[in-house]
């Protein structure tokens, strides 16, 4: 009886394994086919990929795999942002400092403040393409890789024309180089009429300065430096000095500002242009360190509000304000 | 400690080393005003210098460009050389620098605060960063004031902690509100660029007040360095010596810092170097480290000027560049002749 027990028991465990042995050679012969199938979606999905993705090397030489037609997408500096934006492309978010400038865009969610934006916001809006900016955000490639968005950097540095390389290079990411190409050339016939407006004005040279204690210049790549440029102006900055692709201001040398002696000084006031214009221009008029500077002497002190800014006005609209107020002090307004 | 019948030859080497140091910081006084982008002669720089020239181009450039701001580096050097030596006495601390009383972070902050509420006022920074520099070290000193506790360890931690504070107030500001206070970022980076006569004006009566209080002050500065208790003993009022040292180490401190911004390490090397030299007698101390903090950044502002003209690099940086070695050789002398 016991071994009628035994042997049934092997009998019942025999089968068991039988089964499961016939179950895996069922699956193994079943895998073949299965595999094959998953192989020609992964295929097709990649293929896909490949039809609806571009790889761009961004100004970090990073090789990155853009969507063909990124249809959300942010730029987290207010520069970059006004960038898309004239692009034709209305942004999912936009910084804060964006909206300071553009109460238009105050209802659309904020991706806080350009130096530190907020990651998680960024998760929940899940964009397609991103916009970083090599100086405020290179240490977090990673954290915005996360996002499973493509992330471009942008460096201002690279390139020569301060104004429209940016347009330039986001219309070929976001594959809108028509649009860009429309813009540049738009820029340029504006310049062009501009420049002969501005010609008939007897400043010649100039000088940009941000208002501030220390003596710092706008260098000939940054956004008004471009400015100046496109008047026909000649900046009294050299473009070859040291670090003048990355920083937008420089501490300068008085001794050589009074050499060279601008015929205008363009004076921008930081913030929000609240300030009395007249306690600014005193500073410089009372100062006997700037009175024997001709744009001094007369009166040629042209203050850049704060207002007509990269990232809060579009390079058209700057261009014609600053030709506007340099034709205005022309007329001794 | 100081010996009444100290030998006479000490106070001749240490008058020596003054009167040298002093002959050295006029040198570099003339070096400084003959220096620049556009070359002039002696013969023109003296001409302009008395008043006897014809050529308005030297004098604009001789007379309110380089003269206004040598004497800028020199009034700004000796404060915050003797407002560095001040402290050091008074908190018998080799680290003590006008920064451990909140000076620099006071004055940094309260100079934020003032250019966010009123933008564009920037004349007004100077004296809202002196009115922060002296709040700042007032908070300290009230601090220190709580009985039982060790004051000089007190002012130490709670000027450390103020200035984390207030440190972390200004990042967050300047962050906030980046657009309207980028102006601000240039002020605190320091340095002298860009200073001309108001803000000579401004300073030199700070300048007076703080050396002469700080050479009164300087003998009673020997009787710190024994201690409270001992201190105590040969008569000297502990607490009111110390609120008289930290007025003027604020008057000093807080009005270079107004001026000149946060220009780190003078505070520190020059009453080092000054004591290496002659020693810890405050009487000689004081001078030598004002006459040191005074050549010192004379010639580390004439550096940051000349030396990739035209652009001006921070001469704080040059400071530090600069004052180390020189430190450093004097220290590793020092050590080979003990």
């Amino acid at each position: 009886m016991k071994s009628i027990k035994i042997l049934f028991l092997v009998f019942i465990i025999s089968t068991l394994l039988v089964m499961v042995g016939c179950n895996n050679n069922q699956s193994t012969a079943s895998e073949p086919a299965a595999q094959k199938q998953e192989e020609t979606n992964e295929e097709n999905a990649s293929q896909e990929k490949i039809d609806n993705v571009r790889i761009i090397t961004d100004h970090m030489g990073r090789q990155v795999e853009v969507p063909v037609n990124p249809q959300k997408i942010i730029a987290l500096n207010p520069v970059m942002t006004e960038t898309i934006v004239t692009l034709g492309v209305t942004p999912i978010a936009v910084p804060e400092e964006y909206k300071m400038f553009h109460p238009e865009y105050k209802d659309l969610p904020s991706t806080s403040i350009q130096q530190t934006p907020n990651i998680e916001v960024l998760h929940q809006l899940k964009p397609d393409l991103i916009f970083a900016h090599i100086r405020n955000h290179g240490q977090m490639v990673e954290q915005l890789e996360a996002t499973g968005a493509a992330v471009v950097y942008f460096n201002p540095g690279k390139g020569n024309d301060p104004l429209l390389d940016v347009i330039r290079y986001f219309g070929h990411v976001t594959n809108r180089d028509v649009e860009a190409d429309d813009y540049v050339q738009k820029i340029d016939t504006l310049s062009s009429e501009l420049k002969k407006q501005v010609a008939s004005c007897p400043i010649k040279s100039v000088v940009v300065l941000k208002y501030a204690e220390n003596i710092m210049v706008a260098q000939p790549a940054t956004f008004y430096g471009g400015l100046v440029a496109r008047l026909g102006l000649e900046n009294i900055v050299p473009s070859d000095l040291p670090g003048s692709s990355k920083e937008s201001y420089l501490q300068y040398d008085m001794e050589t500002i009074i050499q060279k002696n601008p015929e205008a000084m363009f004076i921008v006031v930081e913030g929000k242009g609240t300030q009395d214009n007249s306690e600014i221009l005193a500073k410089y008029k009372n100062d006997p360190m700037w009175k024997e500077v001709t744009a001094v002497k007369e009166n040629n002190m042209i203050i850049i509000p704060g207002k007509i800014g990269p990232g809060k006005i579009s390079t058209e609209e700057a261009l014609k304000k600053v030709a506007k107020l340099i034709c205005s002090k022309q007329k001794g307004n | 400690m100081v010996s009444k019948k100290e030998p006479a030859s000490k106070v001749k080497t240490r008058i020596f080393y003054i009167l040298i140091f002093a002959f050295l910081t006029m040198i570099a006084v003339v070096i400084s005003v003959m220096s620049g982008t556009i070359p002039f002669t002696l013969k023109e720089a003296v001409s302009v210098l008395i008043g006897k020239t014809n050529n308005q181009y030297a004098h604009q450039i001789i007379y309110n460009l380089r003269l206004p701001r040598t004497l800028l580096d020199l009034l700004v050097g000796i404060q915050m050389g003797m407002a560095g030596a001040l402290l050091q006495g008074l908190l018998r601390n080799p680290l003590a620098s006008p920064n451990i009383i909140g000076v620099n972070t006071g004055a940094g902050l309260a100079a934020v605060i003032f250019m966010t509420i009123m933008p564009a006022q920037l004349h007004l920074i100077p004296p809202a960063a002196f009115l922060g520099a002296l709040v700042a070290s007032l908070i300290v000193y009230l601090l220190s004031l709580r009985p039982g506790s060790n004051s000089t360890v007190t002012i130490i931690l709670a000027g450390v902690a103020l200035s984390a504070m207030f440190s972390g107030i200004t990042s967050a500001l300047m962050i906030i509100f980046s657009d309207e206070l980028g102006v601000t970022y240039s002020w605190l980076i320091g340095g002298l660029n860009g200073r001309g006569w108001p803000y000579f004006e401004m300073l030199w009566p700070y300048t007076i007040v703080g050396v002469l209080a700080a050479i009164y002050i300087s003998p009673k500065m020997n009787l710190f360095l024994l201690g409270d208790e001992v201190g105590k003993n040969l008569g000297l009022s502990t607490e009111v010596s110390k609120l008289l040292t930290i007025i003027t180490a604020s008057i000093l401190a807080g009005s270079a810092v107004s001026v000149a911004g946060t220009i780190g390490f003078i505070g520190i090397i020059a009453p080092h170097t000054a004591r290496l030299l002659i020693g810890n007698d405050y009487r000689f101390l004081i001078i030598l480290s004002g006459i040191l903090g005074g050549l010192l950044l004379t010639v580390a502002d004439t550096v940051a000027r000349v030396a990739f003209q035209p652009v001006e690099i921070p001469v704080g940086i040059i400071t530090a560049v600069l004052g180390a070695p020189f430190f450093l050789l004097i220290l590793y002398r020092k050590q080979s002749s003990m």
